[in-house]
């Protein structure tokens, strides 16, 4: 169905060009490719990555500080009063009882003492004194305590009748918490004799710091595993240390927040605004568009933009174009213009013959042309170190999308040379149309989402409704989407065109 | 029946341009030139014949084909040297003689090989960046190596110097001998004139007449100029009955046209005055169409 020596002319007259044409865009894909691999041109991402995730996980340390910190300062609150008051009536007892022991007039120390303490008490109270005192005062009537270990043996009993009141079923853990904050209230309060707001805040701030550490290793919510999942690790203690948090580090940070809200919150600051002040992280603390944006950056994969966006779509293609431009012209309008076609047509060779020759020419070199390129950017994969994020299978589907879009853009360069008879109307029209599709594209670059937002001018998208290489859709390509309908819609562009231009061809008048 | 079939051909492109009602045929072994300004219409009616273009109205039969829908087959008849003449970008005359002969699918390339001794061409250099003439015998050479029946010939000889113009006329003239049938245009009357059997003129597109050469060279009536020695005889002469184109009294000199049946009885009457000289005004085929295209020309002011 092809004439055979029509198909050589054409490889001798377009071959050099194809030959040098194909090189060099391999060469250009290739170097790109040794280049991202080698380079890391992901590094710059990932310590950006880093820096947000550094910051944005010190910033949660502290808001869970300061939710910790207040349910203990509520705690500690509640627990004061109670320590202070049986602190006081343990206190006493003893004092009564040691004073009435030494009376020979008393037989009965304790219950005179138990009495005492009853009397004192004021109404109302007396039953829960007289209650508190017994207890003291047995055990203390059983052993012997030395002058230093008196604090000692008072917050023991103290903290035994707080738990005791509690009446709601208590775990391990709040227990642990409530013998702790009792016990770092009573010493404070031995030393201090009346606590105020202050010294119950620094009660629970040295709580909350004892606590936190081990508390975020042992925490095991979905929340967090989710958010372990994202960043790829399976435990805390992984994610920590990836990041450099060790224990000193964490207790650092929650110190220096927990420092910061409490003297906010001293000076009137509300505690909602007092945390987010704290809590601000890098991100949040800049504008929202820029925060944003850097956001974006980190996440951006730069192989993706390169290999994909740039180079596949535009720098990739740019050659091909020309290449394209020239030998659609040169098969058909600028035989017709030289009048060298007639040659081929004063022998038994038919129109349709010699324009299907020309149509099968343009679209073999432009497939051999991408499956050299394509694997000429397979090829360069092995020779780099590092991860592309590219597999074999997108290498081959952008090939494949490139290939499509010549496809269309040689058949709109061969219709235009099949209806034209002068050769600078066929390349004006093909040509231009070619060229305009493949500027669009690099303008439309710039308003796509494949650009950082910081660098995207929105308007600039226009220009991808104006560029058929539209259709071929690295992003969807490269992330995991739907792409075969766009490169159905190029074939199909290609089909319609080369099949215009072999009807054109075969009916119309030819100066020759 | 004919080589090539005009019927009733028109092309026409508007604004008077074209060609219209070409309408004629051209027998086999028939050399046939085709003369006309530039503009006429010569290239178009060419490219009709080859079926390059189609046209408007009537039609072109080569060989019983249609030039048009059965171009292709009209193709193993026909030889072709296009009025402009371009290469196809191969590095090598040779290349592009390799090239056509596989296009005609053709294995003996001998003749072609001769053609290249006779026009004395070096096919080794890039037919591109050939001379004119150079291009033009490259024409020839790919026109004629297939030793089609029909040669179809658009103004062959632009560019030859005259020497080779004069060994391409001999090689048509060995074409017609094998009988051959030629259309050949040209805008030089003269080559044409020793060339063609029939030529035929065409003017604004239209055909204004064809003439059939041997009439040309051997014409019924033949004009003599004739000048006498003395008055007397002069004007003797002038008495006889014969048809005088001109007379010129101060140089005793006339310019008559006679039946060439009546050419002995010229001799005899001239034998009875003192001439000075007599020589033969050759009827040309230029004459010939002047003196047709006038004739058009009053028949259109007619109009």
């Amino acid at each position: 169905m092809i004439s055979k020596p029509l198909f050589k002319q054409s490889l001798k007259a377009n071959g050099y060009a194809w030959l040098l044409i194909t090189l060099l865009t391999a060469f250009m894909l290739g170097t790109i490719v040794m280049v991202l691999g080698n380079l890391q041109a992901n590094e710059i991402r990932d310590s950006l990555k880093e820096t947000f995730i550094e910051s944005e996980l010190e910033s949660n340390f502290k808001s869970g500080a300061i939710d910790g910190y207040l349910e203990t300062l509520g705690t500690v609150e509640e627990v004061y009063p109670q320590a202070k008051q049986v602190y006081n009536l343990t206190t006493g007892s003893i004092k009564a009882y040691d004073l009435l022991k030494m009376n020979p007039y008393v037989p009965d120390a304790k219950a005179a003492a138990i009495q005492a303490i009853y009397n004192e008490a004021p109404e109302g109270q007396k039953e829960q004194a007289a209650a508190i005192a017994d207890y003291v005062l047995t055990a203390y009537e059983s052993q012997t305590v030395e002058e230093g270990q008196m604090h000692e043996f008072k917050c023991e009993l103290v903290i035994d009748i707080i738990l005791s009141n509690i009446e709601e079923e208590m775990n391990e853990e709040v227990r642990a918490a409530i013998v702790s904050i009792s016990k770092s209230i009573l010493d404070l309060y031995e030393e201090k004799d009346d606590l105020g707001k202050e010294d119950l805040q620094t009660i629970a701030r040295l709580f909350i710091e004892s606590v936190f550490y081990q508390n975020l290793l042992n925490e095991e919510s979905e929340e967090q595993k989710e958010m372990l999942a994202e960043l790829g690790f399976e435990t805390m203690e992984e994610m920590l240390d990836n990041y450099g948090f060790t224990e000193l580090k964490v207790n650092t940070v929650i110190q220096s927040g927990l420092l910061q809200y409490i003297s906010y919150v001293n000076n009137d600051m509300t505690h909602k605004e007092a945390k987010a002040e704290v809590t601000d992280s890098l991100l949040s603390s800049m504008p929202e568009k820029v925060g944003e944006s850097l956001q974006e950056l980190g996440e951006l994969n730069i192989n993706h933009l390169v290999i994909g966006s740039i180079f596949y779509k535009i720098a990739g293609l740019l050659l091909p174009i020309v290449y394209t431009i020239m030998t659609a012209n040169n098969l058909i309008a600028g035989q017709v213009d030289s009048g060298s076609m007639a040659y081929v047509l004063s022998t038994p060779t038919k129109r349709r013959k010699v324009v299907l020759t020309q149509m099968v020419f343009l679209i073999s070199s432009l497939i051999l042309m991408f499956v050299i390129i394509g694997g000429v950017g397979m090829l360069a994969t092995f020779l780099v170190e590092g991860d592309l994020s590219i597999s074999f299978g997108g290498f081959l589907k952008l090939t494949f999308g490139a290939l499509a879009a010549m496809i269309a853009i040689g058949g709109i360069c061969f219709l235009a040379s099949a209806w034209f008879n002068r050769s600078k109307h066929a390349m004006g029209v093909g040509g231009g149309l070619s060229m305009f599709f493949l500027v669009s594209t690099i303008l439309g670059l710039f308003g796509s989402d494949s650009i950082p937002e910081a660098l995207r001018i929105d308007a600039m998208n226009f220009f991808n409704y104006t560029s058929i290489i539209s259709f071929f859709d690295v992003n969807a390509i490269l992330e995991g989407g739907s792409f075969l309908g766009g490169l159905l819609i190029l074939l199909l562009i290609g089909a319609v065109t080369y099949a215009l231009g072999i009807l054109i061809f075969d009916k119309k008048d030819l100066p020759l | 029946m004919a080589d090539i079939r005009l019927n009733e051909v028109t092309k026409d492109y508007g604004h008077e341009r074209g060609v219209f009602n070409l309408d004629f045929e051209i027998k086999k072994g028939e050399i046939f030139g085709f003369v006309g300004p530039n503009g006429a219409g010569k290239t178009t009616t060419i490219r009709q014949i080859m079926g390059f273009i189609k046209p408007s109205a009537g039609s072109i039969e080569i060989r019983g084909l249609d030039a048009y829908s059965d171009a292709t087959e009209t193709k193993n008849y026909i030889g072709y040297i296009p009025g402009e003449i371009a290469f196809p970008d191969l590095s090598t005359g040779h290349a592009f003689i390799s090239s056509q002969a596989e296009f005609w699918k053709l294995k003996d390339l001998s003749f072609a090989d001769e053609l290249v001794k006779i026009l004395q061409i070096d096919l080794s250099a890039n037919p591109r960046k050939m001379s004119k003439g150079m291009k033009q015998k490259t024409a020839v050479i790919a026109a004629l190596m297939n030793d089609s029946e029909i040669l179809i010939l658009d103004e062959p000889t632009t560019g030859l110097d005259p020497l080779m113009r004069k060994h391409f006329l001999d090689i048509l003239e060995r074409e017609k001998a094998k009988g051959k049938t030629i259309f050949i245009s040209s805008n030089i009357f003269q080559e044409l004139e020793e060339l063609c059997d029939r030529v035929a003129l065409i003017k604004d597109g239209r055909i204004i007449d064809i003439a059939v050469m041997e009439d040309i060279r051997n014409p019924k009536k033949r004009e003599y100029k004739i000048e006498f020695l003395e008055k007397d005889d002069f004007e003797s002469f002038r008495k006889l009955p014969y048809e005088f184109i001109r007379i010129k009294d101060d140089q005793n000199q006339v310019i008559i046209k006679i039946d060439v049946n009546n050419t002995g009885k010229l001799i005899r009457d001239l034998s009875e005055h003192r001439i000075k000289f007599i020589s033969e005004n050759k009827y040309s085929l230029e004459k010939y169409f002047k003196e047709k295209f006038d004739q058009f020309e009053e028949g259109a002011e007619d109009d």
